[in-house]
């Protein structure tokens, strides 16, 4: 089944930037910051907010949040806009942040193991050239980190990846291939050489763990394709079948079976040339290494188109300079019968923590597999990945490992798929993968003495993810605060514990407790200190 | 870029500038160290960058503020002076001429980069002030001779399919439009003594990143610098002997760093172990500076002798504790501007030559390249 393609739709720009956001809906822009937003279940299309200033030439990528940073802009063509900010999908807003070094028309966005965002390359201007400066945004101080130590001339729009290693590796387009480390000042270290050799504005695919696809692109167009293992010890690309079609100014789409969908460009020479236009998709198959031909759309898409998976399976096509159009294309697993459902899952699902998926069809399912959402420009998707995650079929769903590594599956938000043994795939469901948080503070905290002996604790219980609850005493004298110092554990309690009776204690004393949630991530706040005081006993 | 003259617009009263040696090295030299080094600063924010170096030893180029803005700087003898915008926040300074004018974009209270000539004494003064044809969605000067003239280009639309560059060049007060050199796309990078340009220009429509030829226009017209494997040649500095350097894409995908002279284009090659190297400027004694990558990874700064980089970070006094990244321009008294990173942070260098040492040769051989 080669799938098949909707009508185009008429969108209101060309769609350049384009982004899977976390509340299902895709965030694009075109040569501006006039932003919209459309909705893949009823295709229809509402302004967004702008940025304020020209996003277009700007990279992208999703912090853990699920805010989206976008990193430089336009001035004029090879002059960038030295502007961050990020999108909330959820409020529909932007906010800026602190500028960069200098401007960037043309960066790359990745977002790291620990959330915060790499950006490289991008032009400065005609006579500063290249930015060579990369830097981090790091959500943890707001402030930029400048990678003083790996000041490197990038091509624009480099293919870069997360590596399993942590590090970052530059697939393309240029024919050698880097890792960037990106602790202390940061360091490159060259990595291999692909062997067609220089390919602008062909693509760059994280297949699978540590497996990255590059394919066509260059001028004239090449139909070549190569695979790099980096968890072998001494990666090297090889070349893997080529495509039927050359190809230049390529989209190429990771899908929930794994395969991967190339759409669009040109077979001609020439930078972007409509009289070469691809009009057929091909798909790879990664295990195969094979491609199979599927269904048409009829009209160019090249320069600055793109594409996108959507949560239902189906992949969003627009944009091209001279095309404000979109459509969507129905891979053949959306043709091979009735698929599977999801009934509920976890909106959070945290690092080496097993969730539940509720499906009447757990019985069928042979994948559950994790695609992150896209942000994509310019023939390279910044954030497209997948995960394959392991399961066993419990009463009434899957019990679900979560992902344990963050280099693999960096923090934000993911669709989930779940497929049965034809490769059809559900209808995702959008989750958060982040890593486990301390749970939130009880409060009001009481102390009551019941006896000469004796008091009860009671409070309120804030958190839904605690393991359990520390309960700290001080004793000490009426009126008098404690310090930090003078409290020390005298219990621990399960989850969902509420109260505690603190016993065999001196008569005419006063105690001061405090309590703070526990899971495995750490300790919440403190409560509030409550005070009592035992009665003198009667005789 | 060097000049030999010291003609200068009056226009703006800045006059001639001292041309003598006032820079003094920030620490002693090493024994064996070619080159002082002088930490240029910030104007007060974490960064600066140095892009020009005039005869007399002034440095341009932009640098952080303590609010976080771009700032053009100019630096005469001590600190860098803020030379301020055109009522935006941002501005950069490319090069400076002989008498001390110099030139770059700065942006306007509506945030659109305007080209414009300044002093160390003066105002920015808006070259669309001039000619109204600078007043489109940007325009900036890249390039200042010791006559006055000044190079730049601008952009003709906002309408992104509508937009091209077309350089001007702006003389005796009228700006002559020189259009696209042929192309769709014309950009100019640098003019000379005798008001031979070079630039590139494309030949693609509707293409921000599309393939480019490097040429030189002199009096006999329009000469395609030719190419290194790559479809992006990429000129950045002429002398006034006409030896071109630039940068050109290789067949790798990455740019190599190449002199032209004499109808060649000649690879510069890289550090050993590098596979990255530019050129930025070549002053009249043929000695050229820019910066290559070597098989440690990240760029350095180097001196182009006798056709091959040559790392400066083994020039400069032992124990600097920099790193010299690029090179941008020297003068011909051999006095280097740059990159580099002190103490953490990204930071403008000035190098002068010491007179030490026996490894700078005055006349350093691109004549010698077979």
């Amino acid at each position: 089944m080669v799938g098949q393609w909707s009508s185009p739709q008429a969108w209101p720009v060309t769609a350049v930037h384009n982004h899977m956001l976390p509340t299902g809906k895709v965030l694009f822009w075109g040569y501006s910051d006039e932003a919209w937003l459309w909705d893949p279940a009823t295709a229809g299309l509402t302004p967004a907010a702008r940025a304020g200033y020209n996003t277009f030439c700007s990279g992208h990528s999703f912090l853990p949040d699920g805010r989206l940073l976008v990193t430089g802009g336009h001035i004029s063509n090879d002059v960038g806009l030295s502007n961050a900010a990020t999108y909330d999908a959820a409020s529909d807003s932007w906010v800026r942040l602190p500028n960069m070094n200098a401007g960037r028309w043309y960066p790359t966005n990745t977002t790291l193991a620990n959330g915060d965002v790499l950006v490289v390359s991008g032009d400065v201007d005609t006579v500063q050239g290249v930015n060579r400066l990369p830097q981090i945004w790091q959500g943890a101080t707001g402030a930029w980190r400048d990678l003083t130590g790996a000041q490197l001339a990038l091509p624009l729009y480099p293919f870069m990846h997360l590596a399993p290693n942590g590090r970052v590796f530059a697939s393309g387009p240029s024919q050698v291939s880097w890792y960037l480390d990106t602790t202390g000042s940061g360091s490159w270290s060259a990595v291999a050489n692909s062997i067609y050799g220089f390919r602008p504005y062909g693509s760059s695919v994280l297949y699978d763990d540590g497996k990255v696809f590059i394919v066509g692109g260059s001028d004239p167009p090449t139909n070549t394709a190569e695979v790099i293992d980096l968890n072998a010890s001494t990666p090297a690309w090889r070349s893997v079948s080529p495509m039927t079609y050359k190809r230049r100014q390529i989209n190429a789409t990771l899908l929930p079976d794994g395969t991967v969908l190339v759409t669009g460009g040109s077979s001609s020479p020439g930078f972007n040339e409509p009289a070469g236009a691809v009009y057929a998709g091909e798909l790879w198959d990664p295990v195969a290494e094979t491609w199979t031909t599927v269904a048409s759309f009829t009209q160019y898409r090249g320069y600055h188109s793109f594409t996108l998976l959507l949560p239902d399976g189906r992949v969003l096509s627009g944009g091209g300079d001279a095309s404000m159009s979109a459509e969507v294309y129905s891979p053949g697993y959306l043709f091979k019968g009735a698929r599977p459902v999801i009934t509920s899952a976890p909106s959070t699902v945290t690092y080496g923590q097993p969730f539940f998926v509720a499906t009447a069809d757990a019985a069928q399912i042979s994948r559950v597999n994790l695609l992150r959402l896209s942000s994509v420009t310019h023939a390279f998707n910044m954030e497209q990945r997948i995960n394959r995650l392991a399961f066993s079929a419990a009463a009434g769903g899957l019990n679900v490992a979560g992902p344990t590594n963050s280099n693999l599956s960096p923090p934000g938000h993911y669709m989930l798929f779940i497929l049965n043994g034809s490769g059809v795939p559900s209808v995702a469901k959008i989750v958060r993968v982040d890593a486990a948080a301390p749970p939130a503070a009880p409060s009001s905290l009481t102390a009551t003495a019941k006896s000469a002996t004796r008091i009860d604790l009671t409070w309120t219980d804030n958190a839904a993810t605690e393991d359990g609850f520390r309960i700290e005493r001080c004793t000490g004298v009426v009126n008098v605060t404690c310090a930090d110092a003078d409290f020390a554990q005298i219990a621990q309690t399960g989850p969902n514990t509420t109260t505690y009776s603190d016993t065999g204690l001196s008569a005419a004393t006063a105690y001061s407790y405090r309590v703070r949630a526990f899971n495995g991530a750490g300790n919440s706040a403190y409560s509030n200190a409550a005070t009592a005081i035992t009665p003198v006993p009667l005789l | 870029m060097a000049t030999m003259t010291a003609t200068i617009f009056g226009r703006w009263g800045v006059g001639a500038v001292s041309i003598a040696m006032l820079l003094v090295p920030a620490g002693g030299f090493a024994q064996d160290a070619v080159y002082a080094l002088t930490d240029l600063g910030t104007l007060g924010g974490k960064r600066s960058v140095a892009l020009g170096i005039n005869r007399a030893g002034h440095v341009v180029g932009s640098a952080e503020t303590a609010d976080g803005r771009t700032h053009a700087f100019v630096y005469l003898t001590s600190a860098l002076i803020d030379l301020g915008t055109l009522g935006g926040d941002e501005s950069h300074a490319y090069r400076i001429s002989d008498g001390g004018l110099i030139v770059g974009r700065a942006n306007t209270t509506d945030g659109e980069f305007r080209a414009f000539v300044t002093s160390a004494s003066g105002e920015p003064l808006d070259l669309s002030e001039l000619d109204a044809r600078l007043k489109g969605i940007f325009s900036t000067a890249v390039d200042i001779n010791s006559a006055g003239y000044v190079v730049g280009y601008r952009q003709t639309h906002g309408d992104h399919m509508a937009a091209r560059r077309r350089a001007f060049i702006y003389r005796n007060f009228q700006l002559v439009d020189f259009g696209a050199f042929g192309g769709e796309d014309g950009v100019v990078a640098a003019i000379n003594e005798a008001g031979q340009m070079v630039g590139y220009f494309g030949t693609e429509p509707h293409a921000d990143y599309a393939d480019h030829r490097g040429f030189l226009l002199d009096e006999t017209g329009l000469t395609d610098l030719g190419a290194l494997g790559g479809k992006m040649t990429t000129p950045t500095d002429l002398n006034d002997a006409r030896q071109v350097v630039g940068y050109a894409q290789v067949s790798s995908g990455e740019n190599h760093a190449f002199l032209y002279q004499a109808g060649r284009l000649t690879d510069l090659g890289t550090l050993p172990g590098g596979t990255q190297s530019y050129a930025y400027a070549i002053n009249n004694l043929g000695q050229a500076v820019g910066a290559s990558d070597s098989s440690a990874g990240a760029q350095r700064a180097v001196l182009f002798e006798r056709g091959v980089p040559r790392d400066l970070n083994g020039l400069i006094p032992a124990g600097a504790r920099w790193l010299l990244t690029e090179a941008r321009d020297i003068n011909d008294s051999g006095q280097i501007v740059g990159t580099g990173v002190f103490d953490g942070q990204v930071r403008a260098f000035l190098l002068t030559p010491t007179g030490a040492g026996t490894l700078l040769p005055v006349r350093t051989g691109f004549e010698t390249i077979p």
